[in-house]
């Protein structure tokens, strides 16, 4: 008898196995709406989707535009004309 | 359950009843639990399968066709929850020459064997085996399926079972010699053919 006989034999006689009593019936059912429960509504999500996306819209069009030359230099060059001994002057002229 | 109210069950299960999908699951948790014996031995986690079955099958329900057998395509769908629990729990079990268990096998008669002894066997033989070797000899002798049922069963190819099964019976023969299985058969078996002479 070689080692493939020998499973097709196991096998055979396994058949006679007497049966599992189980009975999962209320587990399947209660597993799958647990999962269901866990599970995104796809027409939810696209509307979070959607919701998102107007929000980034009207965020973008009401943004103030930045003048083109707002940079630190420009700004701290502007503070100094305006308290600097010129500016004193402009304010002391008769 | 009749062919007509189980396709009715069917139906009512995919518009989400839950109490016809409780009917179906009643009929063939039996049936798939002998199947899943076929992976695991514990109760336990036979239960965990037959329960892993349904679901898979329940999310699946939309993609069987009416016309074939729903047991056919519950065997399958348990088939593969199986051989995924094998690959998941990656027990390949270490070869122990003196193993008292298998020279106990080797010296008595298969056919004397009680048949939950021989499913023990089966299974603590193939738990040696990787995967999937284990479910191609499963499959194939264990089970006595033809290649085109094998290759369905487990969702591969023909070529595939075929190439499995000629690698999955040379690990299995190094593994009978490991054991020292075929030996003591082959004394066991001369024994046999001395006392059938004599008498």
């Amino acid at each position: 008898m070689n080692e493939l006989d020998l499973l097709r034999r196991l096998g055979a006689r396994t058949c006679g196995e007497v049966e599992p009593r189980i009975d999962v019936a209320a587990r399947v059912i209660q597993r799958i709406a647990r999962r269901r429960n866990r599970v995104i509504d796809p027409r939810l999500a696209l509307v979070s989707v959607c919701a998102c996306a107007l929000s980034a819209l009207a965020t973008a069009g009401t943004r103030p535009a930045k003048p083109a030359n707002d940079t630190l230099a420009a700004l701290s060059e502007a503070a100094f004309n305006s308290t600097g001994p010129d500016a004193l002057l402009r304010v002391l002229e008769p | 359950m009749s062919e007509r109210s189980e396709q009715n069950d069917l139906a009512r299960s995919l518009e989400g009843d839950g109490e016809a999908y409780a009917r179906i699951v009643a009929s063939y948790q039996a049936q798939v639990a002998r199947r899943m014996r076929l992976f695991a031995r514990q109760p336990a986690v036979i239960e965990e399968l037959v329960q892993e079955v349904f679901v898979e099958a329940y999310y699946s329900l939309s993609g069987f066709r009416a016309e074939g057998a729903f047991a056919a395509w519950l065997t399958r769908i348990a088939t593969r929850v199986g051989y995924r629990y094998w690959k998941k729990s990656r027990r390949v079990k270490e070869v122990a020459r003196d193993d008292g268990w298998w020279r106990a096998v080797a010296k008595q008669d298969v056919e004397q064997l009680d048949p939950a002894s021989a499913g023990r066997l089966v299974h603590d033989l193939l738990e040696r085996l990787p995967p999937r070797d284990r479910l191609v000899l499963l499959l194939v002798y264990v089970e006595g399926h033809s290649v085109d049922e094998t290759a369905q069963l487990a969702g591969w190819s023909k070529t595939m079972v075929k190439v499995q099964a000629f690698r999955a019976r040379r690990k299995l023969r190094a593994l009978f010699a490991e054991l020292g299985i075929d030996s003591a058969r082959a004394a066991f078996d001369a024994t046999e053919d001395v006392t059938h002479e004599r008498t």
